[in-house]
């Protein structure tokens, strides 16, 4: 069967490619409309302070202010689509107060004529502030009572769950091992700004958003509900995107709907882009966890009981904090059959810029902790660490305990014979590091990530495809794609279906007035929840495809194939008809038909498969100065089926880049909650002359309930490097560091105390 | 909310009075511009620059150039940084370090704009071209409304993003005086994990010329550990006219850490800085030895 695929399974260059080349992309700051305003935010420069009077007559009196809009008029969008489910929930999305929670949180936006006018009329309002006690500290949110970021404290969440007995665990178990970990403010650092919107309020009350948005249909209801709006008026349309990694996952502070308002205002076109330091300093960006972990495990190697306790810090508002909390525990229970599991997780308030979703949702910093655990315990023991995973491995077959379904793919041993065959990893381990200056050495680690959010949240997925009367077909998605190809294989994967030719399918722009609901793009979800829609859709497109062709085939149509472009009677291949003659006979040539084919579909994904994947990293240390260099990523990962093994591959390799990035160079820094590093000079990304050998390797352990066996990649492909490279360092210096982003000077200090 | 200069304020003189006279005229509203690569993302990062509204460039005025002059050898201000990477006059002994410091300055898109002229008057403390410049003991020549004169590049540097330069005053040459060959030199940078273009954490330049193992020459520039470059003299002092040997190198680079005056920045902490400047005058003076044997 997998040989006879058409489109599935080959690297077709994306249909974005060219455009985006040559410039002909549009994204969403280069869109300019007639009578076009232009809005900028004006930010608090206190941490946490009540905003008691707004001046701005001084503005309003320049000639190019149209329109003021501030918090006392706009609500706070604060809550994520998981609190669409009922009229209770959708009341606390919304904040609405005179509160200011971190420095940069918007205060008051204008809309003028110009930039420059923009620049003046900011400069001309003048906002009193009553001071009040900043939190910086998640520990001390925790136990500050006096002080309270939020109506109802400085504890936004707290999970707690127990599987079997940690108690009776610990007691099996011969060595215990216990750190704290902690983890960065990792930023999204997309190559587009985080933050740009177009909202166009016309007369008829109709609204069109144009915004770079991972969730058009999830803006839409926001937007909806935030400004009194059925759904039919709010239309949101996602241009080109240059990158999200989950920072355009929900309506992004004080942009989508301050724009809408004052478009609203004036209707005229209202347009606000982030500046990069806007983007840095008051979009959301990774939470910040301190993890407490507990682990046990016997001397032949079986982990007994872990037990694991987060702190994670949201910042002055959080969306996605309940999620990524429960991904921490889903990702870490998911991986290893480990019998007894306790997990706490708290999450806080700080006066800190906000945090959301970022590639890998808590996976990043929890596997962090938990394969740290994991490869002391291996030394420990004196065991080889892809022994001891091998081992401890939730497999096929097996129940995941937290989202209680069974495992249906898994293909992380195959991930790790190949990673280890190709790497070399045994002869690697096995060499001594010597009295080098420089001293290498390699590490392992290992991961899953659910792919979809089919047992967490809302997440619908639909298409409809229009089969032309020429034989192309029409191919309508709002499967957003921020830059990863996701049209590109939604259109093979109906390409393969239809029998229609790669080439012959379009894709549609991402619009809510024409594309149906989708839950939009996060979660890895896309080639699997978004790729069983289009599945679904070009099957039904098909089925009355061959229907029709009973007509003229004279036979029934489960007798019927498609096969090249042509309908075939199976046993007779001579009886056959192409389909763009069908096409034309019965959309126009028969008038007494004169129907077009549309398949549509939309439903939820019948599960959230994991995927899986081993990163073997190598590096070199220096012990002189603490300075690592990764030498070469080895990454394998069980994609299921690879629909365009380039894009994967793609995937892969650009997940190491951001992986390395979290392990060694990224991070907010912040002093009194100043961020000290809002642009690529201070906050490093790694330039493409900095990004060592990366060599993806693509498994495919063929998910039964995904399109053609495929499952995600996206997010995973991150989560698991960090905590490589950490295993690689204490490989090759003998010291174990247990905060990210890894300084020299850490090295360093840790290299000194083990002498 | 930053914005671009106007172009209205930007001016292209023919002649250095012309020059002298915009600067003079504008006052503190007024920035030098060349290559541009500081200039114009401080200004797109706002406050910094704010209150720059007259840019002044200086790429017409000729001086791009790298020549010899009665046995010096002179770079004009607004050459390019690459342009020392190929050129031949500094393919010897003496000027290895400002090579490498060349082509560590940054990506090839960025040397072929950025000039040397304005690496030296940005005056950032981790300026790399500064460091070699120093221990090649160069100066610079300026052109300003009472003509030109030549300023040690020792004394150059005055604080941050600070220089020597008067109002109306432009950064016409940098001479280096000759040295002889068998004079060895070295630059090291040091740079966070895993990046091959990033500012340095700390940088150091070291030159040393020597009479069989006997130093009749000492120098150490250190970058980013206070806030301007600087020459360790110090630490140079103790090494000069003294038989070289590994632990007077290595007394000489703690030394030279003495003598550094860090900070705690985004990049590092000053105690981390303190010991990678004693580490880095450490292996660069060795190098500058092995070098200065060949």
């Amino acid at each position: 069967m997998t040989d006879s695929y058409t489109a599935v399974g080959k690297s077709f260059q994306r249909i974005d490619g060219i455009d985006k080349v040559t410039g002909a992309a549009k994204y969403a700051t280069d869109l300019r409309f007639e009578n076009m305003l232009y809005a900028g935010l004006l930010r608090s420069p206190h941490a946490h302070a009540k905003v008691t009077c707004i001046n701005t007559s001084a503005a309003e009196k320049l000639p190019g202010v149209k329109a003021v809009a501030t918090i006392f008029d706009v609500p706070k969008v604060v809550q994520y689509w998981f609190f669409l489910r009922t009229e209770k929930k959708k009341e606390q999305m919304f904040l609405h107060d005179n509160i200011v929670r971190f420095i940069g949180d918007p205060v008051l936006a204008i809309a003028a004529t110009s930039k420059e006018m923009l620049k003046k009329a900011l400069s001309l309002v003048t906002v009193e502030y009553e001071l009040l006690k900043s939190i910086q500290d998640p520990h001390t949110a925790l136990t500050e009572t006096k002080v309270n970021i939020h109506k109802k404290g400085n504890i936004a969440f707290k999970v707690n769950k127990e599987f079997g007995n940690v108690h009776e665990g610990f007691k099996a178990a011969d060595i215990i091992v216990e750190n704290t970990y902690h983890t960065s403010k990792q930023k999204h650092a997309s190559l587009e700004p985080i933050g740009t919107c177009v909202a166009s309020f016309q007369s008829n009350g109709k609204l069109t958003v144009y915004s770079s948005t991972q969730l058009p249909h999830w803006s839409q209801h926001y937007l909806a509900m935030a400004l009194g709006l059925s759904l039919n008026k709010v239309r949101v349309i996602k241009p080109f995107t240059g990158g999200a990694f989950g920072g355009r996952c929900g309506v992004i502070h004080g942009l989508e709907v301050m724009c809408s308002y004052l478009s609203r205002q004036t209707l005229q076109p209202v347009k606000m882009s982030f500046t990069r330091e806007e983007d840095f300093s008051a979009t959301e960006s990774r939470h910040p966890m301190t993890i407490r972990m507990k682990t046990g495990a016997t001397k032949e190697g079986m982990i007994t009981a872990n037990k694991v306790e987060i702190l994670s810090d949201t910042g002055g508002y959080g969306t996605h904090y309940i999620g990524v909390i429960a991904d921490c525990m889903s990702t870490g229970i998911g991986l290893y059959n480990i019998p007894n599991y306790s997990f706490s997780g708290t999450v806080v308030y700080t006066n800190k810029s906000p945090c959301g979703a970022l590639r890998g949702y808590g996976n990043p910093q929890m596997n962090f902790a938990q394969e740290s655990q994991i490869d002391i315990i291996a030394r420990k023991i004196g065991m080889d660490p892809m022994a001891l995973k091998l081992k401890n491995y939730r497999r096929e077959g097996e129940m995941d305990p937290v989202l209680n379904e069974l495992i249906l793919s898994n293909g992380l041993k195959e991930c790790l014979e190949k990673g280890a065959r190709s790497c070399g990893w045994e002869e690697k381990r096995l060499r001594q590091a010597g009295n080098d200056l420089i001293k290498k050495g390699i590490g392992l680690s290992i991961m899953l990530h659910g792919t979809g959010a089919a047992r967490a949240l809302p997440d619908p997925g639909s298409a409809t495809i229009m089969i032309n009367s020429d034989g192309t077909a029409n191919l309508h998605t709002a499967a957003a794609d921020e830059g990863q190809g996701n049209r590109t294989v939604l259109a093979q994967i109906a390409s393969e279906i239809l029998g229609i030719e790669f080439d012959n399918i379009s894709v549609s722009e991402t619009d809510t007035d024409i594309t149906p609901l989708d839950c939009g793009t996060h979660g890895s979800r896309q080639a699997y929840c978004g790729g069983l829609s289009v599945r679904n859709a070009a099957m039904d497109a098909r089925q009355k495809m061959l229907n029709h062709a009973q007509k003229y085939l004279k036979v029934e149509a489960n007798q019927l194939i498609i096969k090249n472009g042509h309908i075939i009677e199976k046993s007779n291949p001579d009886n056959n008809i192409s389909i763009k003659d069908l096409m034309q006979k019965i959309q126009i040539q028969d008038m007494g038909v004169c129907e077009q084919v549309i398949g549509s579909a939309s439903g939820i994904a019948p599960a959230m498969p994991g995927y899986y994947g081993a990163v073997f990293a190598e590096v070199e240390v220096n012990t002189q100065t603490g300075r690592v260099k990764v030498i070469k990523l080895t990454s394998a990962y069980d994609v299921g089926k690879a629909i365009n093994p380039d894009m994967v591959r793609g995937q892969i390799v650009g997940g190491g880049v951001m992986g390395i990035g979290f392990a060694l160079t990224e991070g907010l820094q912040l002093k009194d909650g100043h961020i000290l590093n809002p642009n690529f000079t201070d906050y490093r990304i790694l330039r493409s002359c900095d990004i060592p050998e990366i060599e993806p390797i693509i498994v495919e352990s063929n998910e039964p309930t995904g399109p053609f066996g495929a499952k995600g990649i996206g997010e995973g492909s991150m989560v698991n490097v960090a905590s490589a490279i950490s295993n690689a360092i204490c490989h090759a210096t003998g010291v174990r560091l247990t905060e990210l982003s890894i300084t020299p000077e850490q090295i360093l200090q840790s290299i000194k105390n083990s002498r | 909310m930053s914005l671009q200069y106007n172009l209205e304020n930007y001016y292209k003189p023919e002649t250095m009075k012309q020059a002298v006279d915009l600067l003079l005229k504008f006052g503190k509203t007024a920035k030098v511009i060349a290559g541009g690569t500081d200039i114009l993302p401080k200004r797109q990062c706002g406050a910094q620059f704010d209150t720059i509204t007259h840019l002044i460039d200086i790429s017409n005025l000729g001086l791009n150039y790298i020549k010899e002059s009665k046995g010096n050898l002179c770079i004009g201000a607004s050459t390019n940084i690459n342009s020392l990477v190929t050129a031949s006059a500094f393919h010897s002994n003496p000027y290895i370090g400002l090579i490498e410091a060349a082509e560590a300055h940054s990506t090839n898109t960025i040397r072929n704009q950025a000039t040397v002229g304005g690496n030296l008057c940005n005056a950032s403390p981790c300026a790399d071209l500064a460091l070699p410049l120093l221990a090649l003991s160069a100066c610079v020549v300026v052109a300003g409304p009472k003509g030109n004169h030549t300023i040690q590049l020792d004394t150059f540097f005055k604080g941050p993003n600070c220089t020597a330069l008067l109002p109306g005053e432009i950064l016409l040459e940098i001479i280096i005086p000759n040295h002889q060959e068998t004079t060895g030199a070295s630059f090291i940078k040091l740079r966070h994990h895993q990046t091959e273009v990033d500012m340095a954490v700390v940088n150091v330049a070291t030159q040393l010329l020597l009479d069989g193992n006997n130093c009749l020459r000492a120098m150490i520039a250190l970058g980013s550990v206070g806030p301007t470059s600087f020459l360790a003299k110090k630490a140079a002092g103790i090494l000069s006219r003294q038989t070289l040997n590994k632990k007077l190198i290595e007394q000489a680079a703690m030394l030279a850490a003495d003598e550094s005056a860090p900070i705690d920045d985004n990049r590092a902490t000053a105690g981390y800085r303190k010991e990678m400047a004693a580490v880095l005058v450490k292996n660069s003076l060795e190098k500058s030895w092995e070098r200065s044997r060949k």
